[in-house]
């Protein structure tokens, strides 16, 4: 019974070669090679050449495991037994075949070494692509980092020369460079935002804000965009929404003010929707739900999945202006905020745009300092330069109020320019919009007088219509701090006491 | 005259062993990755001065452990060629470990060392990250191009037969 077994299955399976000392085969039972008698094994397959080599080694037994023996178009995968033999003995061979085993294992392995070996690949292929990102990303931010102060120059003077006598066919055509370069600077800034993100450089600066007035800010921005377009522009607020919270003021108005924009890009007639209401609210943390809907031309079905690439314009008419980041920088910036941005959209209905943005809630008795007076005994000279008499009326009652001041107007740039020159002055505040020379001209020119004295009063912007980044303009153009209209006395106090370093002793 | 020598490749798994014995024997070369298992041997004769030389070549599978290496494939090996792959550092991490044990276990063999995919990168550059690493590689090959490959067995074969 075993013998039957035996012969069936293992019989077939293996093949005996009994070789003489110098490694010449005697005998073989070929029963898987078939090998050529009296002639040297390493003939039939170099491996032997190693085994001839091992005949001295008397009494010795060797296993060789997995040996690939391909003779006379027979290939298949052994083990070797060899034992060589002693004075009496003959060395003999015992081949055994395991290529079924072996193809088996072979394939495992395949797939294991593969599978590191593709994972390698990729890691490699991610590595050149963030290089060629990178590269790109950094040439792309050195290159917006060096328009945007030409082209901040070119805006300003164009202002200037908007305001001199022209004729109005030469008014027709600087506005239409003004819009121009401000389309180039909206382009470049975008750029820039977005390699800075890409680059890992944009850092969110949290501190605690009034949500509800930044708000107001962005309608003021956005209601005379919509106002041009003639589209019905809405802010619908919860009643439940947190007045001070903690978060990146800066980025927040960016990515709201990115969405309506794009909204109103977008719609031709109807109306655009801000709506922001509360979606949950834990301890302190909150999720604040923005919606923007809009009335205009929708996404088509075959673009939806490239609403957040960046320079992905999606509809392809040249009549709509974009660079196509808008919307990637608003994914990308949320990402960073870890909150997240979804959208449905009916062609020629219109698009919602949603996200939700993570916010701590301050508790206004903590996150509010209290308003700290100061005194100021000897009185500080502050020049008011505002074109509006309503406005001189209302900042001028404000500072007389605290009693730390003595105020002087002056009613525009070129009478401000004049007054410096007679009167010392601690402080100006400065109206942003003015005809003949408005306030960034006027403290161009005070920054450019050669008298310390003069070009180093502080000054404060003042804006009734703010635009997006704001700041960041006042910064540029020298100022020293800023306020939007309108303000309560005690933001105006705080600012002054910021702006000139007062502390209460 | 004749003579006969063992040579055996080793190194990691996918860094090129087969590729360079195929190039060398066979003047092939293929760009499908085939596992091996166990070990395939070939031959090939070559010339060191008057001597006519069979390099017994054994492609070993790889392993990334030299110590993990069936000792049976290394009986009466007269040289050994290290092949690395310079696209991947796991190849070479522990590259001076591997040769000294190989000079230890193994004092009477000769030992080449190679960068086996060459092509694929910038060899002037990754000369000076082996520096860093205190790493000293004889050839910079690639079986793909059939860059040095002969010339990679010509020393290994001189190197056994003038035992230098």
């Amino acid at each position: 019974m075993f013998e039957q077994i035996r012969n069936k299955y293992l019989y077939n399976k293996t093949q005996i070669v009994v070789l003489d000392k110098q490694g010449i085969v005697l005998h073989s039972d070929d029963l898987l090679y078939k090998i050529q008698k009296q002639t040297s094994i390493s003939d039939f397959h170099p491996f032997f050449e190693t085994i001839i080599s091992l005949i001295d080694l008397e009494y010795n037994e060797f296993t060789f495991s997995c040996i690939h023996i391909d003779y006379e178009g027979i290939k298949k995968t052994i083990d070797v037994i060899f034992n060589s033999g002693s004075n009496n003995e003959n060395p003999f061979l015992i081949f055994i075949d395991f290529t079924e085993h072996y193809n088996n294992f072979q394939s495992i392995a395949q797939e294991k070494n593969e599978s590191v070996l593709s994972f390698h690949l990729a890691e490699i292929k991610n590595q050149q692509l963030q290089s060629e990102k990178n590269f790109k990303n950094k040439f792309l931010a050195n290159v917006s980092h060096d328009l945007k102060t030409p082209l901040s120059a070119s805006l300003w003077f164009l202002g200037m020369l908007e305001k001199s006598e022209i004729t109005s066919s030469q008014k027709e055509m600087i506005a239409l460079m003004k819009e121009t370069t401000n389309h180039i600077k909206e382009l470049v800034d975008d750029i820039l935002d977005l390699s800075k993100i890409e680059m890992g450089q944009i850092k969110l600066q949290t501190a605690p804000f009034d949500f509800i007035e930044m708000l107001y800010h962005i309608e003021k921005i956005i209601a005379p965009k919509a106002r041009t377009k003639k589209l019905d522009f809405q802010i619908v607020k919860d009643k439940n929404l947190p007045k001070l919270v903690v978060g990146d003021k800066t980025r927040i108005v960016q990515i709201i003010i990115n969405l309506l924009d794009n909204a109103i890009k977008f719609t031709k007639k109807g109306s655009v929707v801000l709506s922001v209401v509360v979606k949950e609210i834990e301890s302190n943390n909150a999720t604040i739900l923005i919606k923007v809907a809009d009335t205009g031309t929708g996404i088509k079905a075959n673009e939806k999945g490239e609403v957040f690439q960046s320079f992905k314009k999606l509809h392809d008419s040249k009549k709509i202006d974009g660079s196509g980041l808008g919307l990637s920088i608003v994914s990308n910036l949320l990402e960073l905020m870890g909150g997240k941005i979804d959208y449905q959209t009916e062609l020629n209905v219109g698009t919602t745009f949603e996200i939700e943005i993570p916010l701590e809630i301050k508790e206004s008795e903590v996150g509010t300092k209290p308003f700290e007076f100061i005194e100021i005994i000897n009185k500080l000279n502050v020049l008011i330069v505002e074109d509006d008499e309503i406005n001189q009326l209302l900042l001028m009652k404000l500072l007389l109020n605290h009693g730390g001041f003595n105020i002087n107007i002056a009613n525009n740039g070129l009478q401000a320019i004049e007054m410096v020159e007679q009167n010392p002055y601690d402080l100006i505040f400065m109206d942003k919009e003015m005809p003949q020379m408005d306030g960034y001209q006027t403290t161009a020119v005070l920054r450019k007088n050669l008298k310390k004295e003069i070009n180093s009063i502080p000054i404060i912007g003042v804006s009734g219509h703010p635009v997006a980044n704001q700041k960041e303009i006042f910064d540029a153009m020298g100022f020293n701090g800023y306020i939007t209209k309108p303000y309560k006395k005690e933001e105006i106090y705080e600012l002054v006491y910021e702006v000139l370093k007062l502390k209460k002793s | 005259m004749n003579s006969s020598k063992k040579v055996v490749l080793v190194g990691h798994f996918g860094v090129g062993k087969s590729s360079l014995m195929r190039r060398f024997v066979q003047n092939t070369f293929s760009d499908n990755y085939i596992v091996t298992i166990g070990v395939h041997i070939l031959k090939k004769e070559i010339k060191i001065e008057e001597l006519n030389l069979t390099l017994v070549i054994w492609d070993i599978e790889g392993k990334d452990d030299i110590q993990k290496v069936r000792s049976s494939y290394l009986l009466g090996t007269s040289g050994f060629i290290y092949v690395i792959d310079p696209t991947r550092s796991q190849t070479y991490e522990r590259f001076n470990e591997e040769i000294d044990f190989l000079k230890t276990t193994y004092p009477t063999s000769k030992i080449v060392s190679v960068a086996n995919k060459s092509d694929l990168i910038d060899i002037e550059e990754f000369k000076k990250l082996l520096e860093q690493k205190n790493i000293s590689i004889d050839y910079f090959a690639s079986a793909k191009e059939g860059i040095e490959v002969e010339n990679l067995f010509q020393t290994i074969g001189l190197k056994m037969v003038k035992n230098v």
